[in-house]
């Protein structure tokens, strides 16, 4: 089951390459159905009710160095595999205008992505894990080099770079780890290194270099520097890509080797991990609020929202966990949303200039449903309530504000920022009157307009059931927050002899 | 001394591969006498390539069916790993043929001698692995330097060849005078023993003159495998010598030169075992720093292929230097995968240059409209040396950083790992050229490029060589197993690799302790 969801994208990919042009759409299409369905019926398929590893799948690989094939799935994991099923889905079957030239290249290179993504999310042994998060890497500096915007060769290199340090501190990070017992053998699976026991000082060491590495493809605040020009250069359906899932595993290695790995360092530098955590919240809103291109603008609105999965992770009590694993999944759908409709109007007006934009909302001459949708989006992502933004990012303050209140409090401005700057936004693109002169634009169609609506469809959803948010995750976000809160306690008594004067709750 | 007990003293069942690869080189000797002009050209490559394929099969079969590995009154040691090595170099030099083919066509030079020289070059390196007593190294060392000579002055109306040839010769003359002193310094430092074994276990002290002894043997095992700062050859060459010779020189001389620093080190010199791993801790660093940098830099393919293999021998070399079980398995695994990806690589290229005649990395813009099969190969392939999942090279790669994990060279690790993502920046700037490119960006070359034909003398080897290194770059990393049980058996079963082993400082201590 978890290695058709890996190898269904590769194998698809492999014989789209080999088809011709005019069939390789359909095959696409086929098979990122098929994927879709496969997510639907693991949902279906997952016991809410159990916290550990679900449809495991283990295979003896190279055993001699502790890389074993071996597959799991829990509630950390299952949104998000669903996510990524879900855009790919969008992606393959929706976004051929934004593309035109190349599509099926751009097609395989997309299955590629969605497999090494799924692949790292499933994967239960570490080098494993390495394994799929570099095999990302090609595919998408593929995609962001070939399609996109001019400066696309420049922000790709970058893009590449930054993904390729994070690699090698992650896998860096892991080697120490497996070989730190003294064991013949090192240790790579993920469920036998949650039961060892370490030193404080080796738990901070590596959770330091992972943490460095999961900063940079989340990206958290002075990681950053490659979203901006990546995002922006990068063409929509990549950058839905990018953002909405990709993105995701800088978070989901968060919580899952950082958090479920070394409770102890975590619980001692949560604090600062927190203070952190707020400092980016505030930074991505305010760097959003000067910007002039909306592409950009929405770009820097998800520095700032990755940040609150930082804070949720920091505080690490089963409500904030279960907030931030909703906020992931609910940044990967407004984000996709947001960026599919900038896209949009970018491809339809020929500008994301806040200054030449104006008057969108003007039902006959305007985009009239597009910009409905944008004001929806916006208001999804400032967290309006209703909406599925709300849900999480009310679920992570919930859960932080009696462990961090300060930090909490810096978010939740963060939060009244991010409304000001979509309100910018929403102004100066859909609100006002159309320049007479320029306001002759393409008609959007049915079928452009479908996956931004289907996406709104479930954001909706999503915010007004917020129980088919968080039910997949509840059992194991308490297992993780168990560990955490277990080891509060010795790591106070720890600090207290260690007579640290910085953490005080 | 009667025949029989000379006959199993010499044990020449050990060097059945070699003897095959004699048979051949005569066999095409004489060929190219009797026939002549066009009909010989088409018969030699495949003779070339039948003996090399028996010698291969004739090293399978000495993995399991040899009783006795020790030939030649012990100046021949064919061990697992030096049949491991010998595959190798058998191999790159079947490949190089089969990518000759075509250039020796275009540049319109003769087959038959070239052929002979190419054999008698992997007959100086297939003994070079198993030599354990200094004369036959030497010996052997200077078959396969003055074939190497030869080869890359081959094209003698090519004056960039000429001046290769002369630069290679030259330095290498100079590797061989200085490998030599260090070798008479060894035969008179341990009494007169000319075998390996022998010298270490007639000098039981450590002094200044077994230290001079072992620099200066490192000092010529460095040229071959050009390690910096004994590098300063390789671009100039790589890029003076025909490119099937580069390709034989990137692959076949070097494993040959590693077969010979393993075994040379490690048995003669057990007492200055910390110091020449010391040596080769530097030499490790500076050739991953230096040949990965530079490579940057450069804008011919050939050029940046040789700073990459400099790069590359540095990866390879880590393996040796963090002196582990482990360590040498990984090595032997990395140059198995190496054989692949690099020969890949070089067959591209080689292909690329007959079709438009020039191999600067900026004409290869635009290639994918024109060429997918050899923007796919040669794609593969160098994102294979630069070790990107799931290709072959990321294994290797994963293999040695382990080891030397293991081994607590943790930073020689590291450097490794920031080394290899600068590799992938200059990998993919190639890559970059070929699929990245829109159509109006097309090079001038691309723009002429002819229409893909394969039935021209030699395109059908050459294609054979691309496909079947692209599928092995792309498949043998994840089937990597057999390919990685067989590294492990080698040094496993190796005996000089296993006498030292109570002397390695990190490894041994690992299992112990965990007892």
């Amino acid at each position: 089951m978890l290695s058709a969801l890996i190898w269904l994208p590769v194998i698809g990919a492999l014989v789209i390459a080999l088809l011709p042009q005019s069939q390789s759409k359909k095959g696409a299409i086929i098979v990122a159905s098929a994927i879709l369905i496969l997510d639907v019926l693991l949902l279906k398929q997952f016991d809410t009710n159990l916290a550990a590893f679900q449809l495991s799948e283990n295979l003896p690989w190279l055993e001699n160095i502790g890389l074993n094939y071996s597959l799991g799935v829990d509630g950390l994991s299952l949104p998000l595999v669903a996510l990524n099923g879900l855009l790919t889905w969008l992606i393959i079957c929706f976004c051929e205008n934004q593309i035109k030239e190349r599509f099926k290249l751009f097609q395989v290179l997309m299955l590629l992505i969605h497999a090494g993504v799924s692949g790292a999310m499933l994967s239960t042994n570490t080098l494993l894990f390495v394994l799929f998060y570099e095999l990302v890497l090609i595919p998408l500096y593929l995609i962001i080099a070939v399609w996109g915007g001019l400066q696309r060769s420049y922000a790709a290199m970058k893009f590449l770079i930054f993904t390729a340090v994070s690699g090698v501190l992650v896998l860096v990070g892991f080697l120490a780890l497996g070989w730190l017992t003294a064991n013949p053998t090192p240790i790579f699976d993920y469920s036998t290194l949650q039961t060892l026991s370490l030193p404080l000082e080796v738990q901070i060491t590596l959770l330091v270099v992972l943490l460095l590495g999961f900063s940079i493809k989340a990206p958290f605040v002075p990681f950053h520097s490659w979203l901006p020009d990546t995002y922006v250069e990068s063409a929509t359906p990549t950058v839905m890509m990018l953002g909405g899932i990709v993105a995701k595993l800088g978070t989901y290695g968060l919580f899952r080797f950082c958090v479920g790995l070394f409770p102890d360092a975590w619980a001692l530098l949560a604090p600062y991990i927190a203070i952190w955590a707020g400092l980016g919240v505030l930074y991505g809103a305010m760097v959003a609020i000067s910007q002039k291109d909306i592409k950009r603008m929405v770009a820097y609105s998800s520095i700032g929202h990755m940040s609150y999965i930082l804070l949720a992770a920091a505080a690490a009590t089963p409500l904030s966990l279960i907030g931030g694993i909703g906020q992931m999944v609910s940044h990967g759908l407004v984000l996709a949303l947001l960026f599919y409709l900038v896209g949009v109007i970018e491809e339809k007006v020929g500008t994301r200039d806040l200054d030449l934009l104006n008057g969108l909302l003007n039902p006959l001459r305007g985009l009239p449903t597009t910009s409905a949708l944008l004001i929806l989006g916006g208001m999804a992502s400032a967290g309006i309530p209703g909406l599925v933004g709300f849900i999480a990012e009310f679920l992570v303050f919930q859960g932080t504000f009696t462990k961090f209140p300060i930090p909490t409090i810096f978010s939740i401005i963060g939060t009244g920022l991010t409304a000001v700057y979509f309100v910018i936004l929403l102004n100066r693109t859909c609100f006002g009157k159309l320049d007479n002169a320029t306001a002759y634009y393409p008609k959007v169609s049915g079928l452009e307009q479908l996956p931004a609506l289907i996406l709104t469809g479930l954001i909706i959803f999503l915010g007004v059931q917020p129980v088919w948010l968080v039910k997949w995750s509840e059992k194991a976000t308490v297992k993780i927050a168990e560990q955490v809160e277990g080891n509060i306690l010795v790591s106070q008594n720890l600090t207290e002899s260690l007579s640290s004067p910085l953490i005080k709750d | 001394m009667d025949t029989a007990s000379l006959n199993a003293l010499l044990n020449s069942g050990a060097i059945l591969p070699e003897l095959i690869v004699i048979g051949t080189l005569v066999l095409v000797l004489v060929v190219d006498l009797i026939a002549s002009g066009r009909k010989s050209a088409n018969v030699l490559p495949n003779i070339a390539i039948a003996g090399l394929v028996a010698s291969t099969a004739a090293l399978v079969w000495q993995w399991t069916g040899l009783e006795n590995p020790i030939a030649f009154l012990g100046s021949f040691n064919s061990d697992k790993l030096s049949i491991i090595f010998r595959a190798i170099i058998a191999l790159s030099a079947l490949f190089t043929i089969l990518v000759s083919i075509r250039y020796l066509e275009q540049s319109g030079v003769v087959v038959g001698e070239y052929l002979v020289i190419l054999l008698s070059a992997t007959l100086g390196g297939m003994f070079l692995t198993g030599s354990d007593e200094m004369v036959m190294v030497f010996v052997s060392l200077e078959t396969l330097s003055i074939s190497s000579y030869l080869l890359s002055g081959y094209t003698k109306r090519d004056p960039r060849s000429n001046e290769a040839a002369l630069k290679y010769l030259l330095v290498g003359a100079a590797s061989s005078a200085i490998f030599l002193y260090g070798m008479s310094l060894l035969y008179g430092l341990s009494g007169g023993e000319t075998s390996l074994s022998a010298i270490a276990s007639k000098i039981t002290v450590s002094n200044t003159a077994l230290i001079i002894a072992m620099v200066f043997v490192i000092a010529g095992v460095s040229f071959k495998l050009s390690a910096v700062p004994f590098h300063q050859w390789t671009p100039d060459v790589y890029e003076g010598s025909p490119t099937p010779v580069v390709a034989f020189l990137s692959i076949g001389s070097k494993v040959a030169g590693f077969g010979l620093a393993l075994r040379f080190l490690i048995t003669a010199f057990p007492l200055a075992s910390l110091q020449w791993h010391y040596v080769f801790v530097v030499l490790t660093v500076l050739s991953m720093v230096l040949g990965n940098v530079v490579a940057i830099a450069q804008t011919s393919m050939k050029r940046m292929l040789a700073y990459s293999s400099i790069g590359q021998a540095g990866f390879v070399m880590l393996g040796m230097a963090i002196d582990s079980e482990a360590g040498y398995a990984s090595m032997v695994f990395y140059l198995i995968l190496y054989l692949f990806m690099n020969m890949g690589a070089f067959a591209c290229m080689i292909l690329f240059a007959s079709r438009t005649g020039t191999d600067q990395i900026s004409e290869y813009s635009g290639l994918y409209q024109k060429d997918p099969l050899l923007t796919l190969a040669l794609s593969v392939c160098l994102l294979s040396l630069g070790g990107i999942p799931p290709l072959a090279g990321f294994f290797g790669k994963l293999y040695i950083f382990w080891a030397g994990w293991q081994a607590q060279a943790y930073g020689l690790v590291l450097l490794a790992l920031v080394m290899s993502v600068v590799s992938l920046y200059y990998y993919i700037r190639v890559v970059k050229m070929m699929v990245v490119k829109e159509p109006q960006e097309m090079s001038a070359s691309v723009k002429n490029y002819p229409a893909i034909t394969w039935t021209q003398v030699g395109m059908k080897p050459l294609q054979a060589a691309i496909v079947f290194t692209l599928i092995f770059t792309a498949i043998a990393g994840i089937a990597s197993n057999p390919l990685f049980s067989l590294s492990n058996q080698a040094v496993k079963e190796t005996q000089f690799l296993q006498a030292k082993a109570p002397n390695a400082k990190s490894v041994a201590v690992l299992p112990t302790t965990a007892q």
